[in-house]
């Protein structure tokens, strides 16, 4: 074995645009596209990846773009910082839960580099947007030089970091719907300390029906649950249908719990994050709930 | 001995000599430091937790380009605290994941790293002993040939069983046959790493006949040379070790580490050689607090005076001695509590097992001891339906009593120091938790601790201008001893200002010996080897200025740098003019001073095999702690913290003030969150990420109160100042958790899981298993093999 021989080095290439990021990625057999280099950078200096070939994205502009949609939607680039989710304007109207799920990611300098493509792409089950993108419906805009498609965010994640990405994709942006009238949204999270990655975490969207104490629409985002961000799809069918009541929310964590399969390691066991994924889905939906019957008006 | 003076800038809050160089980032720490034609140094270490070591090839390493050494085998010779049951390199067994085995110096530390991987180790694995329980067992593997090793006479050891105490005094069983009431408790607490900012690095440099200059992060140059001179079987003359700025110690650098290996690579290669851990590697083979079960039987009268205590207490001591054998001795001495206790039977085993060697972070066994004991004592008041408050007041020790082991006690503020946490936190006023839900508790915990002795001395040369300079092998860590305290002391008995003051400090070539930043005795020993030598400076100083000025000694005053004539102001010289036209005629001024504390009588009778067997200058202290408690999720928030500590003297209340609130800090990450987790002898979370200090978000602002009554050696009446305020935060914490919960909890750390278990299953969820042959009576004989 000739270790020197195997040593490799790592090059690192900034692109100016999309079309040119990706003919970079189908061009290379070993590349890692990097964000704000918050996750892919630990992987680096524990000497976990040595790709051939670092694609960073910061100097392509429209990733750092948020354009309002013609449906009411907003797209997000993928190199938006969580720093900018948190504090900007239009995220904190209409998107509340977003703007609060980014303030509990990490420590003010890991979210004034991080992006939310880069942490979507890192696909940590423990992540904090992929929950509340989850509960809000969002899409992802994936290109690659074959073209563009468009996944629901919670089809993106398929095993532990792992992702539907090709080696060649691109995640461009995410698209948030319009958020529907009667709707509102929360993203509680549940950690040893204050920079912690979270235990679990839940976020949930409910949507009122018209004029009536039932709930029309449901979607319920879960970290911490699996080896992937989770869609907690029993829970929302436990919620779908029904008419507000105080048994409603403890029902679908209980749902929630479980639809969920925990990892477990040093902070916590399987058993207790099943445990506190009915408590938060609880209190999410009633924090979601809340902001629903506000936006109603009463 | 001149007369004494008053010292004006002890006991204020003057600023410490290196605040502008700490603040701007001109410091430079061990860690920063570079010399030219450095090689780089890897300490190659055992994957296994327990193996012989069959065979070392190194050819494949040793012909990479860029590799310049690789040291394994018989290198050097054994060293040890204690026992020297250690060598530089493992020889024929592994004992723990981390154990050394080989060294390599190359010309870069890529280099280094690669060599390591190209090392061909051949183990035989051994059946590893994963904790002490086993390790007791009759037919237990034994880790050690303990027959082998030189060790000190007093020193009880057999099989694994690394060190023994056994503390005695009066008839236990008799008391406890005719006891009103009586109260049982087990507790089991942690392993937590010291982690100061920087982890540990040196860089060593030899000279053409092999002598060694090590530049190092260290809390005591003086005890890193005498294991260096041990490991490396050289001379201690041969050997040079300065401290550079130190990122933090927390008795992490009390011993030689990576020292060690630096100067047997710069030896074998003749060049400059450079080690430095990686915070995995400090994490992982470091030596930090003993996991620790206690098992506590106490014997109370109806009034709620307690009668008698028994207590079983087994350390973790991991592979090898270290510590541990001085550290039972302390944990002996703080099983029975700060409580006056007429019959008192206790022994601690500290064991070895196939993980790291575990040893002296800041206040060793008293963060452990003290969860152990305060929650015992809340349980009797419970038990007895007495107030904590009032249960504690009733049987704190009060001057005129003895220590455990029969050691006087005066000037006692066992009493006062609670009566004042009690207010501060507001004992027995509920309140509002600050949201509907959340659980309210206080809690109170007491303890007494010691001050290390341990020589100091101290030089001090004045220059022509006028100012002097320290010279002093204490280690300023990070505390403001050195660069505050001794300035203070030295500036204050000279009559000078603090810029008058140049301290060198912590080199074993170029300063008086000291006995090292350890056991928070600094200050209390190595201030008062400074006060001698300032006075010594002083008298000197006065004989010159009486010849020139043709006046009596006793007639001269002092103030300011001036010498004059006591009522005729004009008659009279400074220190600036004395010296500049003395000090190339007369010659320097050249002080002294050492300081060593006079032992404490003690009954021997009623301790057998510590080496700590009674606390020097003790002092007691009570900490509270208010937390708030989310019963849906465990999840505890600290939301007030009180350190009462008898300092003795506040030589500057702004820094002891500091070390109360990191202190404070520091227990708080172990009460809730700190834990080394070790899994088949592997840890599991060997990372900031993962290993869970506290951040300023879990951090409530610390109140600190001072009570000062002084002790009869210390400098100026200081007592030790840095470990107390880490001894009893945790049990003050664990207290007002079990008051919120309205559960005891036996066990920590108080992880959001452990407490909603807890809450949900009662106190047996909190109880540690333990092997049933250990379910016994703490009274009963535990003697192992």
């Amino acid at each position: 074995m000739d270790l020197m021989e195997e040593r490799r080095t790592t090059s690192y290439v900034a692109p100016g645009s999309v079309a040119e990021a990706v003919e970079l990625l189908a061009a290379s057999e070993d590349a890692k596209v990097v964000g704000g280099c918050q996750s892919l950078g630990v992987f680096l200096r524990q000497g976990l990846i040595e790709p051939e070939l670092l694609v960073g994205l910061k100097r392509i502009p429209e990733l750092n773009e948020m354009v309002e949609l013609a449906d009411g939607g907003l797209r997000v680039g993928a190199m938006v910082t969580q720093h900018t989710l948190e504090t900007s304007p239009i995220i904190r109207l209409r998107y509340p839960a977003l703007a609060e799920a980014a303030a509990l990611i990490a420590s003010p300098p890991v979210r004034q580099q991080g992006t939310i493509g880069g942490n979507l792409c890192h696909a940590d089950p423990t992540g904090d947007p992929p929950a509340v993108l989850i509960a809000l419906g969002a899409t992802l805009e994936l290109v690659s030089s074959a073209g563009t498609r468009w996944v629901p965010v919670e089809d993106f994640f398929i095993d532990y970091m792992e992702t539907v990405l090709t080696p060649a994709e691109l995640l461009v942006a995410i698209h948030l719907p319009a958020p529907a009238a009667n709707s509102g949204a929360a993203y509680l999270k549940h950690r040893v300390r204050g920079v912690d990655t979270a235990l679990v975490a839940a976020g949930v969207a409910v949507t009122m029906a018209e004029g009536g104490r039932s709930i029309a629409e449901a979607r319920i985002g879960l970290a911490g649950a699996s080896a992937t961000p989770l869609r907690a799809r029993a829970a929302e069918q436990v919620l779908v249908g029904q008419t507000l009541s105080w048994d409603l929310f403890a029902e679908a964590g209980v749902a929630a719990a479980n639809e969920s399969d925990p990892l477990e390691d040093t902070e916590g066991s399987a058993w207790y994050r099943s445990e506190m994924i009915a408590r938060y889905v609880h209190r999410a939906a009633e924090a979601a709930m809340q902001r629903a019957l506000e936006a109603r008006g009463g | 001995m001149v007369e004494a003076v008053h010292n004006e800038l002890v006991g204020t809050r003057a600023l410490r000599l290196d605040a502008a160089d700490k603040l701007t980032g001109r410091a430079r720490y061990a860690s920063d430091y570079r010399v030219h034609g450095m090689l780089h140094g890897k300490i190659v270490r055992s994957d296994r937790p327990h193996a012989r070591l069959v065979s070392i090839d190194a050819s494949a390493a040793l012909d990479l380009p860029g590799v310049e050494a690789v040291l394994y085998g018989e290198v050097g010779g054994r060293f040890g605290e204690v026992v020297k049951d250690q060598t530089p390199f493992a020889i024929n067994t592994v004992r723990y994941i981390g154990d050394p085995v080989a060294a390599i110096a190359a010309e870069t530390p890529e280099i280094a790293e690669e060599a390591a991987r190209l090392l061909e180790i051949e183990y035989e694995d051994l059946e590893a002993v994963h904790d002490p329980f086993t390790a007791l067992a009759a037919d237990a593997l034994l880790l050690h040939d303990v027959a082998t090793y030189p060790q000190p006479e007093g020193l009880l050891r057999q099989g694994n069983v690394a060190s023994q105490v056994v503390l005695s005094r009066g008839d236990t069983a008799a008391a406890f046959a005719t006891a009103d009431h009586v109260i049982e408790g087990t507790y089991a607490s942690q392993s937590a790493h010291q982690m100061p900012m920087e982890p540990r690095v040196a860089v060593a440099e030899a000279d053409a006949l092999g002598k060694v200059t090590v530049r190092t992060s260290t809390q005591g140059p003086f005890l890193v040379r005498h294991q260096m001179h041990e490991a490396l079987g050289v001379p201690p003359s041969d050997l040079r070790v300065m401290a550079e700025t130190v990122g933090g110690g927390f008795g992490s650098k009390l011993e030689a580490s990576v020292e060690m290996y630096a100067g047997l690579l710069a030896r074998a290669t003749g060049r400059p050689v450079r080690v430095a851990n990686s915070r995995e590697e400090d994490l992982t083979t470091g030596a930090p607090r003993h996991p620790m079960t206690h098992f506590l039987r106490t014997a109370v009268a109806a009034d709620g005076t307690i009668l008698a205590r028994e207590a079983k207490v087994i350390m973790d001591a991991g592979a090898y001695s270290g510590a541990s054998a001085v550290l039972t001795g302390i944990a002996a001495l703080l099983a029975p509590g700060p409580y006056r206790i007429p019959n008192i039977k206790v022994e601690v085993l500290a064991v070895h097992t196939n993980k790291m060697s575990f040893g002296s972070y800041r206040a060793p066994t008293g963060p452990q001891t003290v969860f152990a004991v305060e929650s015992h004592t809340d349980a009797i008041a419970g038990e007895l339906g007495m107030d904590p408050f009032e249960f504690r007041m009733r049987n704190l020790m009060v001057d005129g009593d003895t220590g455990h082991s029969g050691q006087a006690l005066t000037g006692v503020g066992a009493q006062l120091v609670l009566e004042k946490a009690a207010d501060a936190i507001g004992w027995g006023v509920p309140s509002e938790p600050s949201a509907p839900g959340l659980l309210r508790g206080k809690g109170l915990a007491c303890t007494w601790w010691l001050t290390v002795a341990g020589a100091g001395g101290c030089a001090i040369q004045m220059n022509e201008d006028g100012t002097v300079v320290v010279h002093t092998g204490a280690a300023e860590i990070g505390t403001g001893s050195v660069t505050a305290g001794i300035a203070q002391i030295v500036a204050g008995e000279l009559g000078v200002s603090m810029d008058k003051v140049q301290v060198t400090w912590g080199d074993t070539g170029g300063t008086p010996m000291d006995a090292g930043a350890q056991g928070s005795r600094t200050l209390f020993n190595t201030g008062q080897a400074a006060r001698r030598a300032a006075e010594n400076v002083r008298s000197q100083i006065l004989k010159r200025a009486a010849d020139q000025l043709e006046a009596s000694e006793a007639d001269l005053e002092i103030a300011d740098g001036r010498i004059s004539v006591r009522g005729v102001p004009d008659r009279g010289t400074t220190f600036a003019d004395l010296m500049s036209s003395q000090l190339w005629g007369t010659g320097p001024v050249l002080g002294n001073g050492m300081f060593v504390a006079e032992p404490t009588p003690y009954d021997n009778a009623a301790i057998k095999g510590a080496l700590f067997p009674y606390f020097n200058a003790p002092s007691f202290h009570c900490h509270a702690a208010e937390v708030e408690v989310d019963p849906e999720t465990g999840k505890v928030r600290v939301v007030d913290l009180v350190i009462v500590q008898d300092v003795g003297f506040a030589i500057n209340p702004l820094y002891v003030e500091g070390q109360m609130q990191g202190g404070a800090v520091q227990a708080l990450g172990y009460a809730l969150t700190e834990e080394i987790v070790i899994e088949g002898g592997q840890m599991l979370n060997p990372n900031l990420a993962l290993y869970k200090l506290p951040t300023t978000m879990e951090s409530p602002d610390v109140r600190t109160i001072l009570v000062e009554i002084a002790s009869e050696q210390g400098a100026y009446g200081a007592k030790g100042v840095g470990e107390p305020p880490v001894v009893a935060p945790a049990a003050a914490i664990a207290n007002a958790v079990a008051q919120a919960i309205g559960v005891p909890v036996h066990t920590l750390p108080l992880s959001p899981e452990r407490v909603y278990r807890v809450i949900r299953e009662g106190e047996e969820a909190a109880i540690p298993s333990v092997p049933a042959q250990f379910d016994t009576r703490p009274g009963e004989a535990l003697s192992a093999g």
